[in-house]
């Protein structure tokens, strides 16, 4: 374990407010009560704070399609009824909706990904975080899952520039789609996506089987779980893959989605993990001293996902906090225990100690071929030992030939002539 | 077919078949070198027996279902003159299953190696359709319901349907098995369950009737009538009159094969679990059209709701295929990821934002004398108040903290807007302000759009983003703080789901998350005091609830 981490931590006031409208359960006012309740643990001391730059067009085009940039941009509240086949055509409307203000939502929180990933790049810290991103359902073209720009992909691009090979993690109960599918078919970044599979559920993708094509075959693994898993298994599957990933596929970097929405209790998901279960995994890939960046994503009851996401800042400072909460403006948000801890939900683990066998072993099974043959070298190669090559046609003829001499006189399948009985010699 | 050759050899000779008399030699000398001459006159009187209960139920078979217009003349002939026993042919076939081999059929049946060709061809167009009839009324039995199969039949032919049926059975029942041939026992081996001579149960019998008549085709079967119901829904899906209307997919496993679509779905089912071939083709299909599979209207998934599957994890994969969405490739979708060669470009540092945390000297210089808490210290119960967790003991630990916090953070505070958190936000409102959006503010406080065009209407001053702040910072938090003094086992914040109500209703009825029906928070309630600046927070009375006012020091 090396000296003290530095930590990097983006925020911006401007989200506090932001407004996706009513009855949709994404609620930025999350990002607010969770910075303010690291504020009041303190912990603001020990790390650094950044504003970050709301990302420019330009770069979010680095993954997006210039004209959904664009769209997005010019896009508002009152003139979304002139541009109904454009609405369709980029899946806006009723997931995700067109609000006031939500190009500059999705500046800050992209700008702040990327910005993570340039100070990461340029060893000004070891550890990023920004709660605002992790909005992994974009995709090129359109916005999907109440995601408009992916500023997961863009950190990741980002950090592709300084690094070989990049590994993603997602722990939201959602199937990182639009990571996994902007990167499927390269191998310098794996992405390893922990979901629920199953009874329709959104996105509807990420089934074992999908582990990428062509020079990506192999580099995108899918972890797909039944209704309420719990602490114990969650973890044990966590560790034993992610172990095994970190070994064969020695990332440069590492970028951790940590959306909240796998909590039990929460709005739209159906795991069932404490918030001590879900900071398990942020604890075991800090352990790995790999770069890291950090980010949110889901997580539909505000509440737990200030406090999971409090919890994880504490633990990426090494700072274990007390359950009770201190007094602060939003402390009536986590009544009537004003605790860090959360309540378990009352769901059945479907999750079958057989089924999760099953999964561990076909997913390490695909590992195996991957340690193999990597498109960018690992390690260095050892040098081959030296063996003297002797020109056949240079020894003496009449001087018999020893043993081993003659076993190195390989003789290929497709020579024609058998010993002496060569036709073709004159 | 040697048995059978051979039984009727002593008799025979190459009579011509003729169904309309009952011909007692009606086979042609059978010319196999592993002839076996068994003389058993009463068998070879049954046998005969049978074979003419089968000519006649070919008879009106191919009456019944063969078009009209088509040449079927009885007896067939081979292109050089023989007659062709319908009956052996039949038998000869189906013995052989899937492999048959039409030279060593023609042979059986005395017509000679040459006339392959014409048996086979014979064969279908007299025999094969009786075959694969029987085989779907044996099938059929199978299911318990071959109404299906029998319900457009004549009587005539049910009858002589019925007849050699019996006859079947009677082989079955009475005959030794050693005694007949090798070609008569697998056919009456197949007959399932003994009969009753009750003449009545006689329907109910040839449901019974386990036989796999058809050689080769022991696949379920699609019979006429659901043929033609699929080509009518094929011309006209939405024609619901000549054609029915399908229930939802939820309710499809209530229906049996009474339903020709549900006829079509199991036979579409045998068929993709043995043919490979045809179940690549319906995966391709399902896979490029899966909302051809749904009933729904909207996107196949709704994020909104949690899912009402709770507890039926162990949903088929088959459905999930069905529904998945397809891979998307292309240049659409991928990004573009640069080979890798090596580290020389350098990341753009200059371009990051600005650092708020820590201040730098210049900013921090005022912030010389600070008690800090340790990091990561918690809320101190008790505290030393007077009266503990009052709403004055709260609000004083409240605004300490953050004074607290404002002198440390200095500017930093109101760059992360600290200063319009909590009810630190009051102070950016006027009195009159405030009263415009508490009269529009529902209960439970929700946002609904309605709220907003109306609060923009009386209250223009107000950006959208102070609405929201004053939302979630005075009154959803107004809310909850009540909500964990009423009903502590059940907080929830997401008010936001009665937005369509409409404001200030306080509709007893509407279906609350706490067990307490939400008439605190009504807009018409009286306040007490409010100040502009400071801390204090203003104080509701609720008219509603004396008791509790009385009873508890609450807000």
């Amino acid at each position: 374990m090396r000296s003290k981490d530095k930590i990097s931590y983006f925020y911006d006031g401007d989200v506090g407010n932001v407004y996706f409208g009513p009855n949709h359960p994404m609620k930025p006012h999350r990002l607010c009560m969770t910075h303010h309740l690291i504020l009041a643990y303190g912990l603001h001391s020990k790390m650094e704070v950044y504003r970050p730059h709301k990302a420019y067009p330009i770069e979010m085009a680095q993954f997006h399609s210039p004209d959904y940039v664009e769209f997005l941009q010019r896009i508002n509240p009152e003139n979304t009824d002139l541009f109904p086949n454009e609405m369709a055509r980029y899946n806006l409307g009723e997931d995700c909706p067109v609000f006031e203000d939500m190009f500059e939502f999705c500046q800050i929180y992209a700008g702040a990904t990327i910005d993570a990933a340039r100070r990461l790049n340029n060893k000004l810290c070891d550890i990023a975080i920004n709660w605002a991103g992790g909005l992994h359902h974009a995709k090129k073209c359109d916005a999907s899952g109440f995601c408009y720009i992916n500023d997961l992909v863009l950190g990741i691009l980002e950090l592709l520039k300084h690094h070989p090979r990049v590994l993603y993690i997602d722990i939201d109960v959602h199937h990182g789609d639009g990571v996994e599918e902007a990167f499927y078919f390269t191998d310098r970044v794996m992405t390893v996506s922990f979901h629920k599979f199953g009874d329709k559920f959104f996105p509807g993708t990420g089934d074992v089987k999908e582990i990428g094509e062509r020079e990506g075959k192999f580099y995108a693994i899918n972890v797909p779980l039944r209704d309420g898993i719990d602490d114990s298994s969650f973890n044990r599957l966590f560790r034993a893959i992610i172990s095994k990933v970190v070994e064969i596929y020695q990332p440069g970097a590492i970028v951790l989605q940590c959306g909240a929405d796998s909590l039990a209790r929460d709005r739209l998901g159906c795991f069932n993990l404490s918030i001590d279960g879900h900071a398990e995994c942020v604890k075991f890939v800090k352990k790995f001293n790999i770069p890291l960046l950090v980010t949110g994503g889901g997580g539909y009851t505000k509440e737990n996902v200030a406090r999971c996401w409090t919890v994880e800042t504490g633990i990426l400072l090494d700072t274990e906090l007390p359950n009770e909460i201190p007094d602060n403006d939003y402390i009536k948000y986590f009544g009537p225990d004003y605790s860090l801890k959360i309540p378990g939900g009352h769901i059945e683990n479907l999750n079958t100690k057989s089924y999760i066998s099953t999964i561990k072993a076909q997913i390490l099974d695909n590992l195996r071929y991957i340690q193999h043959a990597p498109s960018v070298q690992m390690q260095e190669v050892p040098p081959d030992f030296y063996i003297p090559d002797f020109d056949e046609d240079q020894q003496n003829p009449d001087v018999r030939v020893d043993q081993r001499s003659r076993d190195k006189q390989i003789q290929r399948d497709d020579e024609y002539f058998d010993g002496d009985k060569d036709n073709d010699a004159s | 077919m040697a048995g059978w050759s051979m039984m009727v050899a002593d008799e025979g000779d190459a009579a011509a078949v003729d169904f309309s008399k009952t011909p007692k030699k009606n086979l042609e000398p059978n010319h196999s070198p592993e002839a076996v001459v068994v003389t058993c006159s009463d068998f070879e009187n049954s046998i005969d027996e049978l074979a003419s209960l089968f000519r006649s139920l070919l008879e009106s078979f191919l009456v019944e279902f063969c078009p009209a217009d088509s040449f079927r003349p009885l007896p067939p002939m081979t292109g050089d003159g023989r007659a062709v026993d319908l009956f052996n042919l039949f038998l000869s076939v189906s013995r052989r299953g899937d492999a048959v081999s039409w030279e060593e059929v023609a042979r059986e049946c005395g017509l000679g190696l040459s006339n392959s060709a014409s048996a086979k061809l014979i064969y279908v167009k007299y025999l094969d359709a009786l075959a694969r009839w029987l085989n779907r009324v044996g099938n059929g039995n199978d299911d318990g319901d071959t109404s299906v199969e029998l319900c457009g039949v004549s009587d005539g032919l049910m009858a002589r349907l019925k007849d050699f049926l019996c006859e079947v059975k009677r082989k079955y029942g009475t005959t030794a098995s050693r005694e007949l041939g090798a070609e008569l026992k697998w056919f009456v081996s197949k007959t399932k369950r003994g009969y009753d001579d009750d003449d009545d149960k006689k329907v109910e019998k040839v449901m019974s009737l386990d036989c796999s008549f058809s050689p080769g085709k022991r696949k379920r079967e699609c019979p006429l009538n659901t043929l033609k119901w699929l080509s009518k829904a094929a011309k006209d899906p939405c024609d619901t009159c000549s054609i029915g209307s399908l229930p939802d997919r939820s309710k499809w496993e209530a229906y049996g094969r009474e339903e020709p679509w549900k006829e079509l779905l199991l036979f579409r089912a045998s068929r993709t679990n043995t043919d490979p071939s045809c179940q690549k083709i319906w995966q391709k299909i399902q896979k490029m059209h899966p909302s051809l599979y749904e009933d729904s209207t909207g996107p196949s998934y709704n994020l909104r709701e949690r899912l009402r599957f709770d507890g039926s994890g162990s949903a088929s994969d088959s459905s999930d295929e069905e529904d998945r969405p397809c891979a998307r490739v292309g240049s659409q979708f991928q990004a573009e990821v640069p080979e890798w060669i090596g580290l020389n470009t350098e990341s753009d540092a200059k371009w990051l934002g600005p650092r708020v945390w820590p201040l730098s000297k210049e900013q921090s210089n005022s912030n010389l004398l600070i008690e800090r808490d340790p990091i990561g210290k918690g809320r101190q119960d008790p505290c030393g108040c007077q009266n503990p967790d009052s709403v004055q003991c709260v609000r004083f630990h409240i605004n300490t903290k953050r004074e607290k916090l404002k002198l440390e953070l200095g500017p930093a505070f109101y760059m992360w807007c600290f200063d319009s958190m909590g009810e630190g936000t009051l102070q950016y409102w006027t009195d009159l302000e405030l009263k415009k959006v508490k009269l529009l503010m529902a209960s439970p406080p929700t946002l609904s759009p309605s709220f907003f065009s109306e609060l923009k209407s009386i209250l223009s001053s107000k950006s959208r983003e102070e609405i929201v702040s004053y939302y979630y910072n005075v009154s959803l938090l107004q809310f909850i703080a009540n909500q964990s003094r009423m009903t502590p086992g059940e907080v929830d914040s997401d008010t936001d789901q009665y937005y369509n109500l409409a404001p200030g209703s306080g509709d007893p009825t509407m279906e609350a998350n706490t067990s307490q029906k939400p008439v605190l928070l009504t807009p018409k309630k009286k306040r007490a005091s409010i100040e502009r600046r400071g801390s204090t927070s203003p104080i509701f009375v609720h008219s509603s609830c004396w008791r509790h006012i009385l009873s508890l020091k609450l807000l």
